[in-house]
């Protein structure tokens, strides 16, 4: 139960960490997109 | 919240850190101005060279008042009082010869603004003497005894060394935030570009700087407790902690948004008002908490400074950092963290190893400018591992930091963050177009963040195993 716990509670948060910085890399690489460099 | 001086050794102790550290700021700052020529830069600075002079006059009469306070005091030996001053009254000295060279310097520009080369340089030398026996004049053997302790018990006690470098360090973020603050107010007054580019590069260096500063505030935590030392607190040890990690916070968000700031500058050409003000009031926040952080860290080691009407904290197991501590000891919190540590390594590495291939030449076809937005992916990795690198030291603290490799992966962290600023600070290297080759020094540059970072997992995965 306790390795469960875990490895749900990995999956929870890498998942809200890393999809957090795909989202502001995403958000600023679509900001500069405009200047063609 | 008596941050209002009520002595003189209160009101010396805050500003004579000022001359020391701001000097190194204003000194890196001159520099920047006098190899790009800018009016703007080097008048700021001279004005305050001039500053710093001036403060030499609150800083002789505190330190005259706390040595007439305090002479009768065990803990302070005359002959180490008697040193201090004398090394003291040469630093003031050379301040002021600075100050009234910086004032020359600025009377000869004149309206237009350009004084000669000759006097600019001979300021420059002049702030640099200063900075080397300002050094030397140090008083932290006066009150610090507890760093020449040479009592060492096997794995109860933290070396010294930790506490010393901490009451050093702790200067640099603190007294580099104001002066950077100081900096870009006269940028966003000014609209000077280079300006709001070097300030922002400035928060940012005081950002990273915030990261060794707090591991060894850490550490200091146990070196001075363990075995304890009578007058220390550990209730007002975390009541400290506690403030610094709200610092921690302010840091990575002012130096994050200063350094997406610089970062679009690159691509947009210009800058973004509304990032500007938001950078503004992040600044002004971190400086509200790094003053109270200040405050607190003073009460730990200097009963001199504290007035009876403040109530100081007593419970040792009251605030946030203990218990996060508690809640990190579990192995729920824990993993997961660990695996996002191990992601942010990838992200940084992957990143300094794609631009050290675009440097030296590898993937020549490609030009810098494409490189450079993989950067924000290696700023994110900085940023996931300096947030779950904090929950995983307060997990175990006291043995992360007694392990051997711990120290040295501290400082590679700072050494490859800082240097890394490079890619973001260079115009030829940002001009560099596909087919080109990068100039020799970003190559020795590219080498260094890679080395240091590899050298940061590799003291990393160390851990324990010494």
């Amino acid at each position: 139960m306790h390795g469960l716990e875990i490895v749900l509670m990995a999956i929870v948060t890498n998942a809200c960490v890393l999809g957090l910085a795909f989202f502001t890399v995403y958000q600023f690489n679509k900001a500069v997109s405009q200047s063609g460099r | 919240m008596h941050l209002i001086p009520q002595s003189w050794s209160h009101l010396h102790m805050l500003v004579s850190v000022f001359p020391s550290f701001g000097l190194v700021c204003v000194l890196g700052f001159y520099v920047a101005g006098l190899l790009a020529d800018n009016i703007a830069a080097k008048r700021t600075c001279l004005v305050l060279f001039a500053g710093l002079g001036l403060l030499s006059i609150p800083i002789y009469l505190s330190g005259a008042g706390s040595m007439a306070a305090l002479s009768g005091s065990s803990r302070f030996t005359k002959a180490a009082m008697d040193a201090h001053y004398i090394w003291g009254v040469a630093a003031l000295v050379a301040l002021v010869i600075t100050g009234v060279g910086a004032v020359v310097a600025l009377a000869l520009s004149g309206s237009a603004g350009r004084a000669s080369r000759d006097t600019l340089r001979v300021v420059l030398g002049l702030g640099v003497i200063t900075l080397g026996v300002l050094i030397a004049a140090d008083g932290w053997e006066l009150v610090h005894r507890e760093l020449q302790s040479t009592v060492v018990i096997p794995d109860v006690s933290t070396p010294p060394i930790w506490p010393h470098v901490h009451i050093i360090l702790n200067h640099a973020p603190t007294v580099g935030w104001a002066f950077a603050l100081a900096f870009y107010v006269v940028a966003l007054v000014a609209n000077d570009d280079l300006m709001k580019r070097g300030s922002l590069i400035l928060f940012v260096i005081c950002a990273i700087l915030g990261v060794p500063t707090y591991v060894t505030g850490t550490a200091s935590m146990w070196a001075l407790t363990q075995p304890p030392i009578p007058e220390i607190s550990k209730a007002v040890i975390n009541a400290h902690r506690d403030m610094a990690l709200w610092t921690l916070f302010g840091l990575a968000f002012t130096g994050l948004a200063s350094w997406f700031e610089l970062w679009r500058h690159r691509h947009l050409g210009r800058f973004s008002k509304l990032s500007l003000t938001l950078v503004m009031v992040f600044a002004v926040i971190t400086l509200g908490i790094m003053t109270e952080t200040g405050h607190r860290g003073g009460q730990v080691n200097h009963p001199e400074i504290r007035v009876a009407t403040e109530i100081l904290p007593t419970d040792p197991q009251a605030g946030i950092s203990m218990a996060i501590e508690s809640l990190m000891t579990s192995m729920v919190w824990f993993v997961p963290w660990q695996i996002v540590h191990f992601f942010g390594y990838c992200l940084i590495f992957g990143t300094a190893f794609a631009v050290l291939l675009r440097v030296l030449g590898f993937w020549k076809s490609v030009s810098f400018a494409a490189v450079h937005r993989l950067l924000l992916l290696g700023v994110l990795g900085v940023l996931m591992n300096v947030f779950s690198g904090m929950l995983m030291l307060l997990a175990d603290s006291y043995r992360y930091l007694n392990d051997v490799t711990f120290g040295p992966k501290i400082a590679l962290i700072a050494i490859g963050a800082v240097v890394a600023l490079y890619f973001s600070a260079s115009n030829r290297l940002w001009n560099l177009k596909p087919g080109e080759d990068a100039p020799a020094a970003a190559k020795w540059v590219a080498g260094v963040v890679v080395l240091a970072w590899a050298g940061v997992i590799v003291c990393g995965r160390l851990l324990n195993y010494l």
